[in-house]
């Protein structure tokens, strides 16, 4: 009787965890679906049956039954554009759940922690200054690690890397490049270049194509592949460095290797659409309450979670009105709610900011 | 579970290094037939104020502009009833309305900042007009983009003018050297009058709000010049300006730009500036705004010349009949009648029917 | 000699003097020492440098015969268990994750744990009574449940030596004794226990191996009844502490009035 129980709780027990993968396999399928689907989706009338047609046309050949513009618009807009999201919509969902483990903070991210805008500026710098491609991603990356250098120095001069000291560096940094946004706007010629700065600021997937991935898509790919392979050692860092070593665990190498990494997802992420405010805060929130605390899950969980969401939220953009709302004013409008939602519900007394 | 996770992700990789590498051929391939269509049909090359190469269609049946400050060139030109796609401001001005009516029928596809490309592709233009910077995606993908750079003087307008014109066509070309001359002529008859006036008559001018200014550096900045005023703000590079700079600066006369009536009101009644000459001689004037903003980017430029000198120099323009003037250019280059009422209401700064427009919005 | 430590030394950068020096002692299987001494003296300074947490300046420390430093964090991780003082639990992992987290200096160096690991960590959780708690969040846990949590993990790590960082301090009198009761347990079952503490007593309950650090770099180590006298005792906690002998339980205990 005693065993039978004992097993009967075995058996729920793997239970719990296949769910989680469960969940995480029916996203990506969803993630598909949605893909294929949003091809078929804007301004543009294109029947389903054909964008599928178009799609499939440079592998099979098949009976042209559409014009060139429809084949432009699928391949040449549509196609870039949602392959943006994927890699900008899962790397900032994957960067906010890896900063979250990394910290022991589930209340920071790229763009708490300064390290959006400080890309940002660098990237802004770049381009008024008459750079393109990869100057500007180089620039972008040294912004972002710049930005994380200076919030860990904060913490290290005040000798108190406690989650609100971390918070408060973070909206130091933050500040101080976004002064630094301010100066190169106002340095900017007023006629054309200071629109296309604050544009570019409040987030945006429009006029996206393949020349603008072509030099982000590879490191992003790789960043993302090294992040969802090391995600394990994610929940160990989360036990506080101490513990980390004591199970055999190079604490800080692995959380070098995490910044260095999360910072060439970031960066790149900023130089083809912007900064895009509250995303890497709330989709690792949004995919605990499916997958719990565990890394192992909730790494790969955000990723696919982002990359949903972002789709979603970019098929709203451009799909709402003629004239396109930026992705920073969805995300901020629906993300704050969610995300006060949120902490109401975990009750955040019980999480430290004392640790 | 973690292994049909892992293929997924491999998939959804080599689709998209895939699709990109495709993309590029397809792109290749689109230019290469647009070329193919494009060279059965007849083509020229524009060369646009970027510098690029730009092969437009001899016979431009529909043209898209994308750019706020292009809007009234355009009509100007005479290309309305080929105008099948434009900016807000299109539609959002009310003398632009006024006086092209069918403007309202005309699709906006772009807000001044961003253009809706997939619109823009089912109107498929002949030529699209934009300003530099905002219709990558459409150079991307093979569009004949022409695009203008702005200016920072009259000649700069009339070249960015030209380029439009070569773009539309050759019709169009002699519409814009007919509007060439026509401002040229008000440009001269200024420049040599206003040199007449002694230095110690010389006066100082701010053009600009309660906390902006034009600086020299721009199209009004050198209309001013030829003028031969003196702008309050000469050598700043910034255009913010504070209170205190403006009762140092102290002008004589004080031009509100844009037609903002809210500033004019501020500069009229908020007792700070009553110390102010321009305000104590009652020369504070609001700049007419029309099709598009006198003062920014537009044909009404050739207006906002003889107005300037008049309003300046009232004595040395006495035989400069403004509401004439006037008359005549919408006549002549729009197309519109304009009546006495009208006229009166242009330089007041007011709309069509005597309303107060818009006011403080920067052009995009 | 399961540990062997000589001429350890740690030397802080900031700080003029070194905090411990010319430590030596070594250990055999099964036993458990003890370390006493007062706040600041250096006690948990040393624990670090035993537990690999931190290089020591000067010195070297053997397990079974390997040198430390020279094998390698991953491989000390398969030798030293460390259980911490405190742990703030940030993220509401259940018990059998965390549990399972002790297998990570044996997986595959990109691997994640698999169904063996899991059944290992399920193995310690029986043994340690607690399998009620499986399924639970760490962070809902009582203080006693955690360290037990704590120990679970470390018996899946399997080390040769575990290392306790003053282990009885936030429990209270009942979890107290049940855990210096694990902790005899466990040497009978061959770890190597090193643990420090405040309590006297519980050096004494424990009866084997003890050591004192004091300040100004003093350091003295040998059997309990040796080291743990009325004077050693009385100086480092600067008190007047009687060793009163009970025949009734054929035992030594402190005490001392206030």
């Amino acid at each position: 009787m005693e065993n039978g129980r004992i097993q009967e709780k075995r058996a729920n027990k793997i239970e719990a965890t296949d769910k989680s993968n469960m969940y995480i396999l029916l996203l990506s399928v969803a993630a598909v679906i949605i893909f294929i689907f949003s091809l078929g989706l804007g301004q543009f009338e294109i029947s389903f049956i054909d964008t599928i047609k178009i799609v499939l046309s440079p592998f099979f050949p098949i009976e042209q039954t559409w014009d060139a513009t429809m084949s432009k618009i699928v391949l040449e807009i549509r196609l870039p554009r949602l392959i943006a999201c994927v890699l900008v919509g899962g790397g900032l969902g994957l960067s906010g759940a890896i900063y979250q483990g990394i910290f022991r903070n589930p209340l920071v991210s790229q763009d708490m922690l300064g390290v959006s805008n400080g890309a940002a500026v660098m990237a802004a710098l770049a381009i008024t200054l008459g750079y393109t491609d990869y100057a500007v991603q180089v620039a972008a990356f040294i912004g972002g690690i710049i930005a994380i250098l200076l919030v860990l120095g904060i913490t290290a001069l005040i000798r108190n890397s406690s989650s609100l000291v971390l918070i408060l560096a973070g909206i130091i940094v933050s500040g101080f490049a976004s002064s630094l946004l301010t100066l190169i706007k106002y340095l900017a010629d007023a006629e054309v270049t200071l629109a296309n700065i604050t544009y570019w600021l409040m987030g945006s997937l429009s006029n996206v194509v393949f020349p603008d991935l072509r030099t982000v898509y590879l490191p992003m790919i790789l960043c993302i592949i090294v992040l969802l392979c090391i995600r394990w050692y994610i929940n160990i860092l989360s036990l506080g460095d101490n513990e980390a070593m004591s199970l055999g665990v190079n604490a800080k190498g692995i959380r070098m290797l995490c910044i260095i990494t999360t910072t060439i997802l970031i960066a790149s992420a900023v130089c083809i659409s912007g900064t895009i405010s509250w995303f890497g805060l709330v989709i690792p929130h949004l995919s605990r309450l499916v997958v719990g605390d565990n890394h192992t899950k909730l790494v790969p969980m955000s990723f696919v979670m982002g990359v949903v969401i972002m789709m979603l939220v970019d098929n709203v953009a451009r799909t709402l009105s003629v004239t396109e709302i930026p992705l920073s004013v969805i995300t901020g409008i629906v993300g704050v709610p969610i995300f006060t939602l949120l902490l109401i519900k975990q009750r955040v007394d019980k999480n430290d900011f004392r640790s | 579970m973690k292994k049909v996770f892992l293929i997924v992700l491999c998939f959804l990789m080599a689709f998209s290094m895939v699709a990109c590498n495709n993309a590029k051929e397809t792109a290749g391939n689109n230019q290469a037939t647009q070329k193919q269509e494009t060279n059965e049909a007849e083509t020229r090359i524009v060369l646009d104020a970027s510098g690029n190469e730009v092969e437009i269609a001899k016979d431009v049946k529909k043209v898209v502009n994308l750019w706020n400050s292009a809007n009234e060139i355009i009509v100007q030109l005479g290309a309305r009833d080929i105008m099948v796609g434009g900016s807000s401001f299109l539609q959002s001005r009310p003398w632009m309305t006024h006086i092209f009516p069918g403007a309202k029928d005309v699709e906006v596809i772009s807000d001044g900042q961003t253009a809706n490309v997939e619109k823009i592709l089912e109107i498929d233009p002949d030529v699209i007009i934009s300003v530099a910077g905002r219709a990558d995606a459409l150079k991307e993908i093979g569009e004949p983009v022409v695009e203008l750079t702005g200016g920072k003087s009259a000649d700069e307008l009339m070249e960015q003018m030209s380029i439009v014109a070569k773009a539309l066509g050759s019709e169009y070309e002699e519409n814009a050297e007919a509007f060439f001359t026509y401002f040229n002529k008000n440009l001269d008859l200024v420049e040599k009058v206003a040199a007449t006036v002694p230095q110690e008559e010389k006066i100082v001018v701010l053009h600009g709000t309660t906390s902006t200014t034009t600086i020299d550096d721009s199209v009004v900045g050198s209309l001013l010049k030829t003028a031969n005023v003196t702008n309050a703000f000469a050598g700043s590079e910034a255009p913010e300006i504070s209170y205190e700079q403006i009762i140092a600066a102290d002008p004589d006369v004080i031009i509100v730009a844009q037609g903002n009536h809210a500033e004019y009101e501020k500069f009229m009644t908020d007792p700070l500036y009553k110390d102010v000459s321009a305000v104590k001689n009652n020369r504070v004037h609001i700049n007419p705004a029309g099709m598009f903003y006198w003062d920014a980017f537009s044909g009404e430029m050739s207006l906002e010349i003889l107005w300037m000198a008049k309003t300046s120099y009232p004595d040395y323009f006495k035989d400069v009949d403004l509401e004439e003037e006037t008359k005549y250019f919408y006549k002549t280059f729009l197309d519109y009648e304009m009546t006495d009422e009208e006229v009166q209401y242009l330089y007041e700064g007011k709309g069509p029917n005597g309303e107060w427009q818009d006011s403080g919005k920067k052009s995009k | 000699m399961i540990l062997e430590v000589k001429d350890l030394a740690y030397k802080y950068p900031k700080v003029k003097e070194e905090t411990i020096k010319d430590i030596n002692f070594s250990l055999q299987k099964g036993q458990i020492m003890c370390i006493l001494g007062p706040n600041g003296s250096g006690k948990t300074t040393l624990l670090n440098c035993l537990a690999n947490l931190i290089t020591p300046s000067k010195g070297m420390i053997k397990v079974a015969g390997k040198s430390i430093r020279s094998i390698g964090r991953r491989e000390a991780a398969k030798e030293i268990g460390y259980v911490p003082q405190f742990h703030n639990a940030v993220y509401a992992y259940t018990v059998r994750e965390f549990v399972t987290m002790g297998r990570t200096p044996y997986l595959d160096i990109l691997g994640t744990p698999k169904k063996k690991d899991i059944e290992i960590a399920d193995e310690a959780v029986s043994k340690m009574k607690i399998e009620h708690l499986a399924h639970k969040k760490y962070t809902n846990l009582s203080g006693g449940e955690k360290q037990q949590a704590m120990i679970a993990r470390i018996l899946v790590q399997n080390p040769k030596i575990i290392m306790l960082d003053e282990p009885t301090n936030h429990l209270d009198y009942g979890n107290q004794i049940r855990t210096l009761k694990m902790i005899k347990e466990l040497s009978q079952q061959g770890y190597t226990i090193i643990m420090t503490t405040h309590n006297p007593d519980h050096a004494l309950m424990l009866e084997d191996k003890a050591a004192i650090v004091d300040y100004g770099s003093r350091f003295i180590y040998g059997d309990s009844k040796d080291i743990l006298t009325q004077d050693n005792l009385s100086k480092i906690y600067g008190l007047n502490l009687e060793m009163i002998y009970i025949k009734e339980r054929d035992k030594k205990i402190c005490i001392t009035s206030i």
